[in-house]
């Protein structure tokens, strides 16, 4: 299976999944997102501002300028209410998901 | 929420452009150089860590592409782009824009003009007092035929039934004023205080103009009060006044209309390109038949205007 290629919708719900645990530059989202993930997901780079602009448009998240660990001039982003909840929901519908993906694929012949 | 959100944000879309533009690119470009410092940190010499920054990035411009539509900039400049092109396809072909600006100025000032004629002249109501409450009251005779007119003692019987609250009754009547015929309407006495009207000089008729003592009153329309007492006016005056009027009207709507046509005109030429000047013969007969059509609907009640007879109102008998 490629597990390289990400579901669609899955960036957003990562980046609001890691600003939710504090403010953060796009390319320290990047960071943070290979490093929860191990590795294992492969983000286009470029794809990542676009999902931001996108969040920021519908009001989950909000942006300011400020200075970066090595004082550099950086765009921070942070988790709105609205994106908080946002968040909440989009979570459970995965589990959900997950869960009865996870059903569906363990089933076995005596079940039916 | 959200949508208060989009509304902010497209908002600065349009009128901070410039500063999203440069926000972005400071932003990616930040990106780019904290990259390039992380890989000459894990000892990726300088040249080769910026290279493999801007590589594994992608494309910067379809990146910046992909945010402005995100934020729903796409249309803002379609639309830019459209408008620019419209105008200068426009300014291409004078004559045409001219054309068709000037028809559709015509077509639409015309028709608001005519509308505003017909609205005024049909479709408001008489201006008196309450007039959806007004009714006329007819009655049948013996060969079941509709007659409009009642004789006084069936009038009070009428008025005595308690079926309306008011009644009013007029009978047209012939007079001599001044050495001059005049047509008019003699009028029960609470005939003005029931309709609300009143008299720009003098006063009304009132119900105790009805008593045998009263002497005769008479209430003058504005056109015999000027012809007889006034500046003497005359009917080719009157009807000037109300081809002024009419005419100022249609000014005012093609003025209007010019304005609405020639931003039509710009979104029609966008939309029709290559499309000539039709008919010359065409253009030139539609607008003139629609000027035609609204001197003559202006011409028309003016002409009755001038022949109306004052309301020579006097007490009823």
């Amino acid at each position: 299976m490629d597990k390289e290629r990400l579901l669609r919708g899955t960036l957003d719900i990562l980046i609001l999944k890691t600003l939710s645990l504090g403010p953060q530059h796009g390319y320290g989202v990047l960071l943070r997102i290979r490093q929860l993930a191990k590795g294992n997901l492969k983000l286009e780079q470029g794809s990542l501002y676009p999902a931001l602009y996108r969040l920021e448009h519908r009001g989950l998240i909000a942006s300011a300028w400020g200075e970066s660990d090595n004082h550099r001039r950086a765009k921070f982003y942070r988790l709105t209410a609205a994106g908080r909840r946002q968040l909440r929901i989009d979570a459970e519908s995965w589990k959900e998901l997950g869960a009865t993906i996870t059903a569906v694929l363990s089933a076995v012949p005596e079940e039916l | 929420m959200t949508f208060l959100a989009r509304l902010r944000s497209l908002l600065a879309g349009l009128f901070k452009r410039e500063r999203i533009e440069r926000s972005m690119s400071d932003e990616m470009r930040f990106h780019l150089d904290a990259f390039a410092d992380d890989l000459v940190r894990s000892g990726v010499p300088r040249p080769e860590a910026e290279r493999r920054a801007r590589v594994e990035f992608g494309g910067l411009e379809s990146s910046k592409e992909r945010c402005r539509e995100a934020r729903g900039l796409r249309w803002v400049d379609d639309l830019r782009g459209d408008l620019r092109y419209a105008s200068r396809t426009l300014a291409g072909s004078a004559a045409f824009t001219l054309t068709a600006v000037l028809t559709l100025a015509l077509g639409i000032g015309v028709n608001t003009g005519l509308f505003t004629l017909v609205d005024t002249l049909l479709m408001r109501p008489v201006p008196v007092r309450d007039p959806w409450s007004l009714y006329q009251v007819f009655g049948l005779d013996a060969h079941r035929a509709t007659a409009g007119s009642f004789s006084l003692r069936e009038y009070d019987d009428v008025a005595m039934s308690g079926v309306f609250s008011q009644m009013i009754a007029d009978s047209p009547v012939r007079a001599r004023l001044r050495n001059q015929a005049l047509g008019g309407y003699a009028v029960s006495g609470n005939y003005f205080p029931t309709l609300g009207a009143g008299t720009v000089v003098g006063r009304p008729i009132v119900p105790d103009d009805e008593l045998p003592s009263a002497s005769p009153v008479v209430v003058l329309g504005h056109a015999r009060w000027q012809s007889m007492f006034a500046l003497g006016a005359d009917a080719g005056r009157v009807l000037w006044t109300n081809l002024r009027e009419g005419l100022q009207i249609i000014a005012w709507a093609v003025g209007g209309g010019l304005v609405v046509a020639l931003v039509f005109a710009r979104i029609l030429r966008a939309m029709l390109f290559r499309v000539g000047a039709s008919d010359p013969m065409t253009l030139l007969v539609a607008p003139g038949v629609l000027v035609l059509v609204a001197l003559i609907a202006i011409y028309v009640p003016s002409r009755r205007a001038t022949r109306v007879e004052p309301n020579v109102a006097l007490r009823v008998e």
